[in-house]
């Protein structure tokens, strides 16, 4: 027998990014709101110090941000005639656990999506035809636009104090930032980071090729920022400890850095951590949620009832508890119908190794998570696709984030892979190989779907999600021309060996490849293909919002974390403004 | 790797240093003969700084980033040469050392409070542990983060006085003016009578184990059975940036994917 709390305004189902910008906004309205958080409460100071902070084999290896395995994770399989099997150890994504959610060990990459790429279905049709790709390809239109959404990209990055350059300030091209990006209604609240060494010398080949070189956008701040919330964030030490690790120089933007302390101090905000939560609870109509029921660290039932329900959990955990809470009508590949677990979509990533003469000096360990130079000219649809057969693009820059010593050993193909003769090659090569990286989009098919698994339960007794997906053969062609792109640009580096590696099937959740999962509780205009509105609330149950990575029906050529932070501040303007004066569906 | 060389032996690496720094005797007034420093004169202990860290500093004094009455006429009168050559020579001294104890004025609280901030720093003031940058027991980092265990508890309690009050401009990144400022006048001095109470590092000890890069290649090495990396298996260059993953990024480990099978 559950026990039930008295009733909070808004419940959050997890306080990482989604859940800290949602609380914030919400406590402002004045309403009382509970944040539920699955894991520890952590911060700055003093759980990411160093010299432990630096652990590589207790973070890197043994992941220790991330969910732990013993307890739930996914089950995977390639295709619907498989049988999935449980991810015993998180290798291939890393969803992280804890007060502030991934966005703790995240790069700190900050990307704006294309208008392109929120029109994707109607973009192409004018473009290159409703025929140009098969029926099997189900990418759709997100029901936002680029130009609804860019009020909300400026406030997340006002909040993160993200380093960048602009290249396209209300239409007019700056030469050194991204020329072909939507425009920007202001610049970068920070200047770039500094250019890496590598880096310098693939501005330099690209720009030889023709091609636009700017320097990524990174939440690994540049120089001290003061944000809208007061917090103040530090300069970048390029340590090379980002990703997988927490800051401990308050340099890199996550909720514990732009927006908790305030949060937390909020009296009408309460943080529960090591609550576990089962269920979004509905009442007999099936059509309001009352609230949820989670277990708590003592192993105690409790029922939070609530008048909103926000979840912001991990992408494929927004999904799955839509499906335990039996919110929306799962998707079922045979027939076609359903929405939830729908659009599931990855990442197309791959790389090139530029191995150069021992006299050039790369210095990989001098880096931070998103420092680096790229182009955006195979990006999305900056460029001509008519006669390649394929939609979607990759970035491509040398955007090296560390020079780990457990991690990171480059060597030439041929090499043994241990003895002396490897030993010799890693010393031959550590500080002289750059690493361009191809980040491709992702786009969604009718065979690529979440749903919950008919075997294997948590350790609370609740199914766990299971994942079906492959490469697409779309995209196993984009990743193949993007990288040749990237080849060229190796070859101009100067290196004495350039190695690359395009994207090719099977799909594998045993060795890193991004984080990036999207799709499954998709947004858009139309019921029968979305889980949610353009307001990122369930058509079936209004009082629920879903925001995340989860809500994009297809996935971009960038870094996702500037659109989810877009879409919670979108979500809250429309809950503050619309959703409280009159609860109900804000779309039809 | 340079320093590694100049230990073959200390006291032959202090006589080859003192040949080429003819100044030296300049400082000795000060910071002692040997870089042990000198309470009574102001100058602190620089015997085992890293040279780097030192010609910094030097070139600060000389270009007004760094204040101080005695320091910025001597450093402006050395060509960079000399202030090199000075830099290795202090930077390969390594003299007795004997801890202050705890000022009279400390109390255990004060010390309890300046422990917290080296090991762990503070999160209500956005302070983060000194030994991020400066080394667990305040030993000293890489070539630009100086050691501060047992340097003088006036010197210390004076330069975080002046990252305080904006005086110092050597830390482009902003951290340590920034950390000053956060620190109370009582940190200050708490902090300051920790460090001074700690031994000061041995350079030559911690300096003797060769960079992983100066190891010889045809090493035959220990642990060669031991895996390296997570999951390497086959020939496929797992680590050649596969998990040299921005956030999703690179993940694509350059290699892996050219390995069907995985």
């Amino acid at each position: 027998m559950a026990t039930r709390l008295p009733e909070t305004d808004v419940v959050l189902l997890g306080v990482g990014l989604v859940g800290s910008i949602l609380g914030r906004e919400l406590t402002k309205a004045g309403l009382k709101v509970v944040g539920l958080e699955r894991g520890e409460p952590r911060y700055t100071v003093p759980d990411f110090q160093g010299p432990a902070m630096h652990d590589e084999l207790r973070y890197s290896v043994r992941k220790s941000l991330m969910v732990d395995t013993t307890k739930e994770t996914y089950t995977f399989r390639n295709a619907s005639s498989e049988t999935a099997l449980p991810i015993r150890r998180i290798q291939g994504f890393l969803p992280g656990t804890g007060l502030g959610g991934s966005a703790v060990h995240w790069n700190g990459q900050t990307w704006r999506f294309h208008d392109a790429d929120f029109r994707m279905r109607s973009h192409a049709n004018e473009r290159y035809g409703r025929e140009f790709l098969g029926l099997e390809y189900q990418f759709q239109d997100w029901g936002v636009t680029y130009a609804d959404l860019e009020p909300y990209y400026d406030r997340f990055e006002y909040l993160l104090g993200v380093s960048g350059k602009a290249g396209n300030l209300g239409g007019k091209k700056i030469p050194g930032g991204n020329v072909l990006e939507e425009p920007r209604s202001r610049d970068y609240p920070t200047p770039p980071q500094k250019e890496p060494y590598g880096s310098a010398l693939f501005r330099k080949a690209a720009e030889g090729l023709g091609y636009h070189p700017f320097p990524q956008p990174s939440s690994n701040l540049s120089r001290p920022y003061t944000n809208p919330e007061g917090q103040t964030l530090q300069t970048c030490m390029f340590c090379g400890y980002c990703e997988r690790y927490g800051c401990e120089h308050f340099a890199k933007s996550s909720p514990q850095t732009v927006i908790l302390p305030v949060l937390l101090k909020d009296r009408n905000f309460t943080l529960r951590t090591h609550c576990q939560v089962q269920r979004v609870n509905l009442d007999s109509s099936g059509k309001q949620a009352t609230g949820v029921t989670y277990i708590d660290a003592k192993g105690q039932e409790i029922e939070q009832p609530a008048k909103l329900v926000i979840v912001g959990l991990f992408a494929l955990n927004n999904v799955r508890m839509l499906l335990l809470s039996k919110i929306g009508e799962p998707y079922d590949p045979a027939s076609g119908r359903g929405v939830v677990g729908r659009n599931y979509s990855y990442q197309t990533t791959s790389g090139v190794n530029v191995f150069f003469d021992e006299k050039v000096n790369i210095n990989p360990f001098m880096r931070s998570g998103a420092c680096g130079t790229v182009i955006a000219d195979f990006v999305s649809d900056n460029f001509d696709h008519a006669k390649l057969g394929f939609l979607g693009g990759a970035y491509i820059g040398e955007v090296m984030s560390h020079g780990r010593p457990i991690e990171f050993h480059p060597v030439p193909p041929g090499t043994p892979a241990w003895g002396s003769e490897w030993k010799k090659a890693v010393v031959r090569s550590y500080n002289h190989t750059s690493v361009l990286n191809i980040h491709g989009s992702s786009i969604t098919t009718r065979a690529n779907y979440l749903d919950l698994d008919p075997t294997y339960r948590d350790a609370w007794g609740q199914p766990l999600l299971r994942m079906t997906f492959e490469f697409p053969e779309n995209d196993v062609k984009m990743s193949a021309f993007c990288t040749d792109r990237a080849t060229d640009i190796a070859k101009a580096m100067g290196g004495r060996q350039v190695v690359p590696s395009p994207r090719k099937r099977p799909y594998t959740t045993t060795q890193y490849q991004s984080t990036h999962n999207t799709g499954g509780t998709v947004m858009g205009e139309d019921r029968s293909t979305s889980v949610l509105n353009r307001f990122c609330q369930s058509w079936d149950v209004p009082n629920v919002f879903v925001i995340g990575a989860s809500n994009f029906p297809q996935n971009a050529s960038y870094n996702p974390t500037d659109t989810v932070g877009a879409l919670a501040y979108w979500a809250a303007d429309a809950i503050v403004k619309q959703y409280l004066k009159s609860p109900g569906p804000l779309a039809t | 790797m340079k320093r590694a060389l100049f230990f073959v032996s200390a006291a032959f690496g202090a006589t080859a240093a003192l040949a080429q720094a003819p100044n030296a005797q300049m400082c000795a007034g000060c910071h002692g003969a040997q870089g042990e420093g000198n309470a009574q004169a102001g100058g602190p202990r620089i015997a085992g700084q890293p040279q780097r860290y030192l010609e910094r500093q030097l070139e600060a004094y000389a270009q007004g980033k760094r204040q101080s009455a005695a320091m910025a006429p001597i450093a402006k009168s050395l060509p960079e040469n000399e202030r090199s050559a000075l830099a290795a020579h202090f930077a390969n001294l390594n003299p007795a050392h004997k801890p202050q104890s705890a000022s009279a004025g400390s109390s255990t609280a004060a010390s309890t409070r300046a422990r917290a901030l080296a090991t762990h720093g503070d999160e209500a003031q956005r302070v983060q542990a000194c030994q991020n940058c400066h080394g667990p027991d305040g030993a000293g980092l890489g070539e630009v983060n100086p050691y501060l265990a047992g340097l003088d508890a006036k010197y210390l309690q004076n330069a975080l006085s002046e990252w305080k009050r904006g005086a110092r401009d050597t830390d482009p990144s902003g951290q340590m003016q920034r950390i000053g400022k956060s620190l109370s006048d009582s940190d200050v001095q708490a902090l300051a009578s920790y460090y001074a109470s700690l031994p000061a590092p041995l350079r030559a000890a911690a300096d003797a184990k060769p960079p992983a890069q100066a190891a010889t290649p045809t090493h035959p090495e220990a642990g060669s059975k031991r895996r390296q990396g997570a999951g390497v298996g086959g020939t496929e260059p797992a680590t050649s940036g596969g998990s040299q993953g921005p956030g999703g990024g690179q993940g694509a480990g350059p290699g892996e994917g050219a390995s069907p099978g995985r």
